[in-house]
């Protein structure tokens, strides 16, 4: 039915759709007037094209030989940060798996007639806000970075810390207001629900502030903006995937 | 700069003194052995867990302690070590930290630091779990799939304080294997040598790198699962445990969902039998390919095969869950997707035979084992057949058929390619050969020792006698002759016990006394066999990293003299074609 060749044919037609559209793509490229945006879209386009020429998951090894000599040249610094950044997405990956399986299990028991619904203390808007915060001023932080503004970076970089340090203790906060009014852990699994949930999402967070008094300390014994950069930036992913966890999570909470 | 020359300009950092050199050690390769060290020894404790079961069960009540409340606590303790804090940790934190970067060509992991957390986060979890042993009521006597609600019920064994540091400690190795598996993944991704592309490399390392990707997105379930529990038991939430009268007294739970914890359990716990499974594949591929001397079958396939297989496995767990009974349309599909992984499975299976096949096949220890290997993995994944289908699980499901179907597929099967691997790297870690004397007594008993203990429980399964008894006495249905086979099977399981010591005295004989290796002793291609210094040194490599340019299989290859070509050899003395050491394309 197939021919011997069917996996590479797969893989040309794959490749012509993808130069062909990046030709479309380039047109719509004209249309942007700064030129250093042009340029800096037209260098994506041109790795993702030749990734994919590249990639050897078509190799037929046994029929190869050599070593290839057409590696990109990077520096240190980007290597390394492309190693971190591999890393902390199977982490996120890991994480994501994690409040997954906790989100499907909440609908799951939700459905039980014993399920009386929490009503979430207003503290956690709050708490939330400081989270938004605490994002937006790391991104500012990465922005500053790029641009190589040291004391915006780092200034953006502590407040963030700040405001997730706030997001923490409103979290504590908003636990002792539940407790006052009675709704401890046990009393209803929608009540063992938020306890849980909001305990490992702010552990996760905890762990994310370790690496952030880490990164402050290098930064205190002066260390380049390049591996400044590197840490705000690997920073911000890890923030932003928390807020959006946190955001389903809570959206979760509200809407039941 | 280039990758290579990146981890040539690392600076390596090389530790001095016997600190930081051997206990606090960042070193992939002091990792992969303190990691394999305290898999053995924690496997040791439940070998003669084993050994005690059997005898209760061959000998009833001839051994004084075990009262039901003990054989069920070592029921559990031998499960939860073999497949968690044995397997899956020789396996990823043993063989993966040993031959990831060797293999692939890079001075170590790309996260030394991380690296060595994840060993001490694993040591740690060993000792909460053994802790289990010495505080009040022992170690939980949940199964090893704990489930609730009777894992935290009075009536349990170990329900005070066993089932408690159970759940911290598979929570703490959850934390190790995280750790490691970002390591095995990144280094794989990012960390290879000039010219070592993924479709050149060993199988090995495509086995262990699915099996990783598979840990990081199984084990989350297992975290959510044990902290979901622990909250039950400690904070006296109702997660899993429904409205119940224990020992006559209404209990404070209400509503929870037990059967949404083996939900939970076994989308960990399938993917887990692939997390031990996939590395064994990888490492038998290996074996096979080198100790036959000839070119893999089919390299495309069997890495195609791995990933098809990682995939499915995470759509099929509810195929330990029928007899807990679910809307039969669930059971349909999940029969269809188990019994679909026969497909790519069995194309492995062929694929090893006709590597064999007129192969120049050396029999020596490694080889032995691959091929044991192959024997005891077709015939326990022909019982996993019978087994995926509902109505044929259903009657079968609590019986000694079950426990001769796993212990086939997942005990014994990845545990000879442990050894056929430890046979095979041994001189490449100690510098040392194995002796073959002692390497064959412990093959054969060891490979016919374990027919003889798990062939019989097929039949004791058929005829109905169920597992997790502490006693037999007293049931009709069991013919006395059972008995007889029982008596035979605890010899056989005791004999085999016993020829694991000979294998770990051969350890620690031919460390001190073996027969030096050379640092190819099996003319073998891939990178770790073309280090400069056997053991290899600290960074691997010298002061150049190796460059790589073909695959790993190049065994045999018509037209060149000699039967291998390493990976790092550029050009051969051909004798009449003109595509040194490569076959010809087709056509």
């Amino acid at each position: 039915m197939f021919s011997n060749d069917f996996p590479n044919r797969i893989y040309q037609v794959m490749l012509n759709s993808c130069v062909s559209s990046n030709r479309g793509i380039r047109r719509i490229v004209n249309y942007v007037t700064d030129i250093e945006t042009q340029q800096k879209i037209e260098q994506k386009i041109n790795k993702a094209v030749n990734y994919l020429r590249e990639t050897t998951l078509f190799e037929k090894p046994w029929l190869t030989t050599g070593a290839g000599d057409n590696e990109e040249i990077r520096s240190n610094e980007e290597i390394r940060l492309r190693q971190m950044k591999v890393g902390l997405t199977l982490l996120m990956g890991a994480m994501s798996v994690l409040f997954f399986l906790i989100f499907v299990a909440y609908i799951i028991r939700m459905e039980v007639a014993d399920w009386q619904p929490l009503s979430e203390p207003g503290q956690l808007w709050t708490n939330t806000a400081f989270l938004v915060f605490s994002s937006i001023t790391m991104q500012w932080a990465v922005i500053a970075a790029r641009r190589d503004q040291t004391a915006g970076a780092i200034i953006g970089f502590l407040v963030a810390g700040l405001f997730a340090w706030a997001f923490l203790a409103g979290q504590l906060l908003a636990w002792q207001l539940l407790n006052k009014s009675g709704y401890f852990v046990a009393n209803n699994p929608a009540n063992s629900f938020f306890y849980m949930i909001t305990a490992l999402h702010g552990l996760h967070l905890l762990g994310g502030l370790g690496v952030w008094v880490y990164s402050l300390f290098k930064i205190g014994i002066g260390v380049g903006v390049t591996g400044l950069r590197s840490s705000v930036e690997l920073c911000a992913t890890y923030w932003h995937f928390l807020l959006g966890v946190w955001i389903i999570l809570y959206s979760l909470l509200l809407l039941t | 700069m280039t990758q290579a020359a990146y981890q040539e300009a690392m600076h390596v950092h090389e530790p001095k003194s016997f600190w930081t050199k051997y206990v606090w050690s960042q070193d992939h390769k002091v990792i992969a052995i303190q990691y394999t060290l305290t898999a053995v020894g924690v496997g040791l404790v439940a070998l003669v867990m084993s050994w005690l079961m059997r005898i209760q069960i061959g000998f009833p009540g001839s051994v004084s302690f075990i009262d039901p409340s003990t054989y069920y606590q070592m029921v559990t303790m031998h499960g939860m070590i073999m497949v968690i804090y044995l397997l899956t940790a020789i396996f990823l934190g043993g063989f993966g930290n040993y031959l990831i970067p060797l293999m692939v060509g890079a001075r170590d992991m790309v996260f030394p630091f991380v690296n060595m957390l994840s060993y001490w986060a694993y040591l740690l979890s060993v000792l909460v779990l053994m802790a289990s042993f010495l505080v009040p009521g022992g170690p939980t006597g949940a199964g090893w799939t704990l489930y609730p609600p009777q894992a935290i019920l009075p009536g349990t064994p170990g329900s005070g304080y066993g089932i408690v540091l159970m759940l911290v400690s598979l929570i703490l190795f959850i934390v190790a294997a995280t750790m490691g598996g970002l390591n095995y993944v990144t280094t794989v991704i990012q960390a290879r040598t000039r010219g070592m592309t993924m479709m050149r490399m060993p199988l090995s390392v495509w086995g262990i790198f699915a099996a990783t990707i598979l840990a990081l997105l199984a084990f989350p379930a297992l975290f959510v699962g044990a902290v979901m529990l622990l909250f039950d038991r400690l904070l006296g939430s109702s997660f899993f445990m429904p409205a119940i009268v224990s020992m006559g007294q209404q209990l404070d739970y209400e509503g929870g969902s037990p059967v949404l914890f083996q939900h939970i359990f076994w989308f960990f716990g399938h993917p887990e039998v692939y997390i031990v499974a996939l590395p064994a594949f990888g490492i038998i591929s290996d074996l096979i390919s080198v100790h036959s001397r000839k070119t893999i079958f089919g390299y495309r396939m069997m890495v195609w095969a791995i990933v098809i297989i990682a995939v499915l496995s995470f759509i099929v767990w509810a195929h330990h869950m029928y007899v807990s009974g679910m809307n039969p349309y669930f059971g349909f599909f999940f029969a269809i997707t188990t019994l679909i992984i026969a497909v790519p499975t069995a194309i492995k299976v062929y694929n090893w035979v006709l590597t064999l096949w007129q192969g120049d096949i050396h029999l020596t220890v490694p080889l032995l084992f691959a091929v044991a290997f192959v024997s005891t993995f077709t015939i326990g994944g022909i019982t996993g057949l019978f087994l995926g289908n509902v109505v044929i699980d259903l009657p079968l499901s609590d019986t000694y058929f079950v426990v001769a179907h796993f212990h086939m597929v997942m005990g014994v099967s990845p545990i000879l390619a442990v050894f056929g691997g430890i046979y095979h790297w041994y001189p490449k870690i100690t510098g040392k050969m194995l002796n073959d004397t002692m390497g064959h007594f412990h093959f054969w008993l060891t490979f016919i020792g374990t027919y003889l203990i798990y062939f019989p429980m097929h039949y004791l399964g058929f005829i109905g006698m169920p597992r997790r008894y502490h006693s037999y006495e007293g049931y009709e249905f069991i013919p006395d002759s059972a008995q007889d086979l029982n008596v035979f099977i605890t010899l056989s399981a005791l004999l085999v016990g016993v020829a694991q010591f000979i294998f770990l005295y051969n350890l620690y004989w031919s460390y001190r006394k073996g027969k030096p290796a050379g640092d190819n002793p099996w003319n073998a291609t891939s990178l770790e066999w073309q280090t400069p210094d056997t053991p290899p040194i600290h960074g691997n490599w010298g002061s150049k990293l190796p460059v790589v340019y073909r695959w790993a299989y190049d065994y045999s290859v018509p037209g060149v003299e000699k039967d291998f070509i390493p990976q790092n050899v550029e050009h051969v003395e051909s004798l009449n074609d003109d595509n040194p050491g490569k076959l010809q394309p087709e056509g």
